[in-house]
């Protein structure tokens, strides 16, 4: 009975908007979040609301970036230009920084890449470590973004069970987050693979 | 799920103003100057319009349908939806804008194809959250097939109730912020990246930790509550 009261009203547009832009206040914060909890539409439509902006913002900002990265090219040539004759930029400048603290995705993965060969042994996980990382994170999905197995490890390589089934001549991704002693995190960004047949 | 809401109080536009494209396009004079605001609406808002109505699924010309299907109601009534955005709503009009579109894009479809019925892919839905949470949680794997005709007692049936009862009064006493996590994560399937993005967490990891303290917890009570797991 509770549960057909929830559902028998939607969140208002109004609510969907401020829960999306993370604006809900106090009062109405346990209602809608409730509310998105017992009603599957409802959250169907946070989520792809969130997908839609996500996607969207990403797509606007390429030109910005695109128009920033030439600008700082632009300069960069010019710095170079002014000061090469007079001395070269020092080799050892993010020696012993760590990668991730640098900015930079550089939890490299390894394989499997690209198309892979079912012959060549059994498919095996594998990224270059990160010495802070405490844990990783292997997700992997199918091409419409379903996942089929994740897994927490602290080792760089892992082997997927027999139930995890991967067909030939199928793309699939992976990708896998390392979660830093700080709380931050770097990932291999999602890669994919193909078994061919 | 309507398309519009109510239109804003005065309290709410006091001291607020709608945005340029909007704000344009609600106080033009005339007709002339109504068309020319609403080609720069129409302008500056088309890719995310095209964008809300590509997510709908189908090909190109399922998507422009949509597309003109949202312009035209939008129009509709001089703007009646339109006028409904309140500007102090705090989130942006383009997030607004969104929903709205979304909304009209559903009402388009239910238009053609009519209303599906959810009940059965609600249960359904019910029944792999459970499952998920039960494998999770290594509850006796029984308790989910209550509907299942196959199952060979009473005894073990009205178990799998007991069971199912003391798992839903378990959810009941998580707050409703972990409730939405878990039903993202486990009904909904969402990877931990996006439900961090969605749910403002800072990282996926954040997710991972509180969906394990949520389910350590469960499990806690579940075992207080005499539930047992599948090996004991």
């Amino acid at each position: 009975m509770r549960a057909e009261l929830i559902h028998a009203v939607h969140l208002p547009v109004e609510e969907m908007s401020r829960f999306e832009a993370g604006v809900v206040d106090r009062a109405s914060r346990d209602r809608i979040y409730t509310h998105l909890a017992s009603c599957p539409e409802c959250r169907t439509e946070a989520v792809e609301v969130h997908r839609i902006l996500r996607g969207h913002n990403r797509a606007r900002k390429v030109p910005r970036l695109l128009g920033t990265a030439v600008g700082l090219a632009a300069m960069i040539t010019v710095v170079v230009v002014l000061q090469a004759p007079t001395h070269s930029m020092p080799a050892a400048v993010t020696r012993g920084v760590p990668e991730a603290r640098a900015g930079v995705l550089l939890l490299h993965p390894l394989a499997p890449l690209g198309e892979i060969s079912a012959a060549a042994g059994p498919l095996t996980f594998i990224w270059r470590p990160v010495s802070e990382a405490v844990e990783y994170h292997l997700t992997v999905t199918d091409q419409v973004g379903r996942t089929l197995w994740t897994r927490n490890t602290r080792d760089t390589t892992l082997l997927p069970p027999l139930e995890v089934a991967l067909a030939r001549g199928f793309s699939y991704f992976w990708f896998v987050d390392a979660l830093l002693p700080n709380g931050e995190s770097v990932t291999t960004g999602t890669r994919e693979f193909r078994i061919s047949r | 799920m309507p398309a519009s809401s109510d239109f804003c109080s005065g309290a709410q536009l006091k001291g607020a103003e709608h945005p340029g494209a909007l704000g344009r396009l609600l106080v033009a004079p005339d007709a002339d100057a109504q068309a020319e605001a609403w080609d720069g609406f129409v302008a500056k808002h088309s890719a995310l319009l095209l964008r809300v109505a590509g997510s709908m699924g189908g090909g190109r010309d399922e998507t422009m349908d949509r597309y003109a299907f949202v312009l035209e109601r939008l129009r509709q009534d001089d703007f009646h939806r339109l006028r409904a955005y309140c500007p102090d709503n705090r989130a942006k009009f383009t997030t607004w804008l969104v929903v709205v579109a979304r909304r009209l894009c559903l009402d388009q479809y239910r238009e053609r194809y009519g209303r599906a019925s959810s009940d059965e892919s609600s249960a359904r839905e019910t029944v792999i959250t459970r499952r998920r949470l039960q494998d999770l949680l290594g509850a006796d794997p029984e308790f989910v097939q209550i509907a299942d005709p196959s199952i060979p007692h009473p005894v073990d049936a009205m178990q799998s109730v007991t069971d199912g009862t003391v798992l839903h009064r378990a959810l009941a006493t998580l707050g409703p912020e972990d409730r939405l996590l878990l039903r993202l994560r486990f009904e909904d399937d969402l990877p931990a990246r996006e439900i961090a993005s969605l749910l403002r967490f800072p990282t996926p990891f954040h997710v991972y930790r509180r969906v394990n303290a949520l389910l350590s917890a469960l499990r806690l009570r579940l075992t207080n509550a005499g539930v047992e797991g599948p090996d004991q």
